[in-house]
């Protein structure tokens, strides 16, 4: 076999041990009778040698701060998870829609029925004949104390205030 | 690299951060050395290497485990590298000496230093003067020891590609080192 021949083996299969056993034998037997074959393979290997040397930087702890913080900053709820989750641009109309709608059952739902009662006549409530109607307002408050701001709270207080003085 | 426990996949799927911190402190040392290796600067790979695991993080539910997590990751990684290659490629670059070296109170120790800062400028010249292609082989092959069957898994090309690739790779480091070919 020829240098060329063997030097082609040497940068490839021989010196990556993918040669099987009677390549490398030939291979092995050509080099102890061929000076500048050894002299090339020497070559190879130190430049082998230098690329194995693993890089001298460290890897910065704080890039698994950064992955951890783009990781949490964009977690995939059960939603994303499912692909129940429509990006499009009428989304969030949507939601401000729906807590609108939210709003105004609870308003209905609380206020109006004791201003039904005030227009029906206010001497015919027992509740307010009693001023229990600020014992209702103080319920209400309590139950929805985490749907509602503290400021609505007062300005519905100061309503049933109102009609109760 | 260090080792991570066999269930931490499926509890990182599931949201554990701690279990994905795992599968990062298992691996990011090769993803790193490898996009060091491919874009020779250690800010560039720095990104790479946030990229890559965003990027397995996202798509770990996905991961059918047929093949290794490792050749997985080291697929995103040669991926990403050269995407990032591609990116930066026609900008103006000078190569930066290598950060963080610590000089011990030693003069065995700044001599040992000198010589690896030495080794690492030629590696980095050698590997910089490659084509990408035969650049990512070079490094899988000698730096990461993967044969030329896990090469060519992890880059999806054929093994006879992966020996060309080498060859080619290795007669420009030759050519390179001043050393010539006998003639064919």
């Amino acid at each position: 076999m020829t240098c060329a021949k063997i030097q082609e083996l040497l940068i490839s299969d021989y010196i990556d041990g993918e040669a099987d056993a009677a390549v490398k034998k030939l291979v092995e037997d050509h080099l102890t009778s061929c000076f500048s074959c050894r002299e090339f393979l020497s070559v190879v290997q130190t430049t082998d040698d230098v690329l194995r040397q693993p890089p001298q930087e460290r890897l910065s702890e704080d890039v698994w701060s950064a992955v951890r913080e783009r990781i949490t900053q964009a977690p995939l709820g059960w939603r994303e998870r499912l692909g129940l989750v429509w990006e499009g641009p009428a989304f969030r109309p949507a939601v401000v829609f729906c807590a609108s709608l939210a709003v105004a059952f609870f308003i209905s739902g609380v206020i109006m029925p004791d201003q039904d009662r005030l227009s029906a006549g206010m001497g015919t409530s027992p509740q307010l004949a009693s001023g229990n109607l600020l014992d209702d307002a103080e319920d209400a408050a309590a139950f929805a104390d985490d749907a509602i701001s503290p400021t609505a709270v007062e300005d519905f207080m100061d309503s049933a205030g109102t009609f109760t003085g | 690299m260090s080792d991570f426990a066999p269930d931490a996949i499926t509890r990182a799927v599931q949201g554990d951060i701690a279990a994905f911190e795992e599968i990062y402190r298992a691996h990011s040392r090769m993803v790193y050395a490898v996009a060091l290796r491919m874009l020779g600067q250690a800010e560039d790979a720095e990104e790479v290497v946030q990229d890559v695991f965003i990027a397995v993080h996202r798509a770990l539910q996905g991961f059918d485990g047929r093949s290794s997590l490792k050749t997985w990751i080291y697929r995103i990684t040669v991926n990403m590298s050269l995407n990032a290659l591609r990116r930066l490629k026609g900008r103006r670059r000078e190569m930066a000496l290598p950060e963080g070296m610590e000089f011990e109170d030693s003069r065995q120790m700044v001599q040992e230093s000198v010589e690896r800062e030495h080794l690492e400028d030629k590696a980095r010249t050698l590997l910089q003067g490659l084509p990408a292609d035969q650049r990512a082989c070079l490094v899988l092959r000698v730096q990461e020891g993967l044969s030329y069957e896990e090469i060519s898994r992890t880059l999806g090309i054929n093994i006879n590609t992966v020996r060309s690739r080498l060859k080619r790779a290795r007669e420009a480091a030759v050519k390179a080192a001043g050393q010539r070919r006998a003639e064919p």
